[in-house]
């Protein structure tokens, strides 16, 4: 049972995290679940599909964040920028995958932008068979299809 | 609650380990067995919108359903948005062999690195060589410019131009004023053609008409006259700034032009599609005059012969009494003018310009200036540097067929 001003926050294989609430309420969902009903601020908040490996990674994002929001002189833009790259740096695949569908689900926007920014990033200069085989997308243009549309933007290979 | 359930379907569960993903466990994507397993199309779509243009149209083979979604009206606006700071500078140069226009991003020469991107000689099919282009004005993606006296709508990031409809008046019998913006409320990128009829001399108009073209209709329609009085076409001197492009803000096109009186600015309201005056500042004495946006406001740079130019800025958008002289810019001897187009603010406070023939980066705290394209800049030394617009890297279409459907 979290004290006044805290949430428990509970992983989908049972790991349970107290946090202050404005730490979690970076997170839309979980601030809408606390806002229409409040035996959720009062018990424990199941994160649905999140485990608890994931869930502290994000647990640790939201709070470097909701204290920058709180104070920006204990953490400046800059400070911030550096811990967003650093945490999604030190990310594997893996890793990547699970916070960019639990942030999504969770609606963190920032951290959600920060991600999808991520691996922007890491696919801009790929080419397009590489792009079907990281994504799993088959190929469903004939040849000539295929050959048409690059006709049109050769400047882009 | 709905929105549980989404987040829960396919977890994978990495404790047990029962169905590793070999290459994952770094990000080298270069790796054959680097796959992401699927995601929903919204976060693929999230992904997409933050990659720039020639990622996107390349990856427009990908599969049909990356095809639709790159091309869909919603998802290119939505690009727009997410990379509206993501600027490149259009430059209209002069060199030996004649005109050159290219493109750069806006950041690179704001923190003067030198540009890896510059595409060099880069304007719409013209049928043939380019004689003369003027830059009419640029907004979001699009820049609207002038080549060999026909219009083109041009998008330098996807490099598709629209031809627009000739605007049907003889230039020897006219002098004509163009301008590009937007129209919100229609959805509309439009071009403003004012049209003034001279007199049998050539010299002097007394008439303004105003003439729109939107992209969505393709066509040219008079919209209205506005009576100036005798005006003297003067292209030396203080007239100069008369051919320069159409200034958009708030939705509307400002010029600044002349009439008995003096110097006056006039604007057009693409929504309305009405027209009016806004005050200049009250200057001490005759100065030559230079019209711009900077830093979201009316600008004014106004000299008088003396070592420096002075910088105003409307403060507040159609009062009068908020105009004031923001700076003082010296005149530099490298420079070899007076003539300054404000193009941007860099965070630290240093001011992109037009000073003379060549981009220069000025500081405005120890009022220095840094030469980046031209005589002194690394972009070729017999090159000069004639005008240059901001524009957004984006998919935006220039034509009405993509633009018809754009919500």
């Amino acid at each position: 049972m979290a004290s006044k001003g805290n949430l428990t926050l509970k992983s989908c294989n049972g790991k349970e995290f107290i946090v202050e609430e404005k730490v979690a309420v970076m997170s839309t969902t979980i601030k809408n679940m606390v806002d229409v009903d409040d035996s959720f601020a009062q018990g424990v908040i199941p994160i649905i599909g999140v485990d608890g490996k994931i869930l502290a990674k994000l647990i640790e994002y939201c709070k470097e964040h909701a204290e920058a929001d709180e104070d920006e002189e204990v953490k400046s833009e800059e400070y911030l920028k550096k811990f967003d790259e650093k945490f999604v740096d030190e990310l594997n695949l893996n890793d990547l995958y699970d916070l960019l569908k639990a942030s999504n689900y969770l609606e963190i926007t920032k951290l959600l932008n920060l991600l999808c920014q991520k691996v922007a990033s890491m696919i801009k200069g790929k080419k397009p068979e590489e792009i079907r085989r990281i994504f799993n997308i088959k190929n469903d243009f004939t040849p000539e299809e295929e050959e048409e549309i690059n006709r049109q933007n050769p400047w882009a290979f | 609650m709905e929105r549980l359930r989404i987040g829960a379907t396919d977890h994978r569960s990495k404790e047990t380990n029962d169905n590793p993903i070999p290459s994952s466990s770094t990000q080298d994507l270069t790796n054959p067995l680097a796959v992401l397993p699927i995601l929903p199309d919204e976060l693929v779509n999230e992904i997409l919108k933050r990659l720039p243009v020639k990622s996107l149209s390349r990856f427009k083979c990908v599969s049909k359903s990356w095809l639709s979604l790159i091309s869909s009206p919603q998802f290119i606006r939505d690009h727009l948005e997410i990379n509206r700071d993501n600027q490149r500078v259009l430059i209209k140069s002069y060199a030996g062999s004649g005109h050159s226009v290219k493109h750069c991003s806006l950041d690179c020469l704001l923190s003067d690195e030198i540009s890896t991107d510059v595409v060099i000689n880069d304007y719409p099919n013209l049928e043939g060589p380019l004689l003369c282009i003027t830059i009419v004005g640029g907004f979001d993606g699009l820049v609207c410019i002038r080549a060999n006296q026909n219009l083109f709508l041009w998008n330098p990031s996807t490099g598709k131009s629209n031809k627009l409809l000739d605007l049907g008046i003889k230039y020897d019998n006219y002098c004509a004023f163009f301008g590009f913006g937007y129209d919100v409320i229609n959805d509309d990128y439009k071009v403003v053609a004012i049209t003034c009829p001279l007199d049998e001399y050539g010299v002097a108009y007394e008439v303004l008409q105003f003439n729109v073209y939107g992209i969505k209709n393709e066509s040219w329609r008079r919209v209205g006259e506005y009576q100036v009085g005798y005006t003297r076409v003067d292209v030396g001197g203080s007239g100069f700034f008369l051919y320069a492009g159409g200034i958009f803000l708030n939705g509307k096109l400002h010029w600044c032009l002349r009439k008995e009186e003096g110097e006056f600015i006039c604007f057009f309201d693409l929504e309305t599609e009405s027209f009016g005056e806004i005050e200049i500042p009250k200057f001490d004495e005759r100065c030559d005059l230079f019209f711009y946006l900077f830093q979201g406001s009316l600008c004014m740079v106004c000299w008088t012969g003396v070592e420096y130019s002075d910088v105003w800025v409307m403060k507040e958008y159609g009062v009068g009494k908020s105009w004031i002289k923001m700076l003082t810019i010296p005149i530099d001897e490298l420079g070899m003018s007076f003539i300054y187009k404000l193009l941007k603010t860099s965070e630290d406070g240093k001011i992109l310009l037009i000073n003379g023939p060549n981009l220069a980066l000025y500081n405005p705290t120890d009022s220095t200036f840094r030469y980046l394209i031209g005589l002194n800049g690394p972009f070729g030394p017999s090159e000069f540097v004639a005008d240059a617009c901001i524009y957004i890297e984006s998919l935006i279409s220039p034509t009405a067929s993509d633009a018809a459907d754009r919500q």
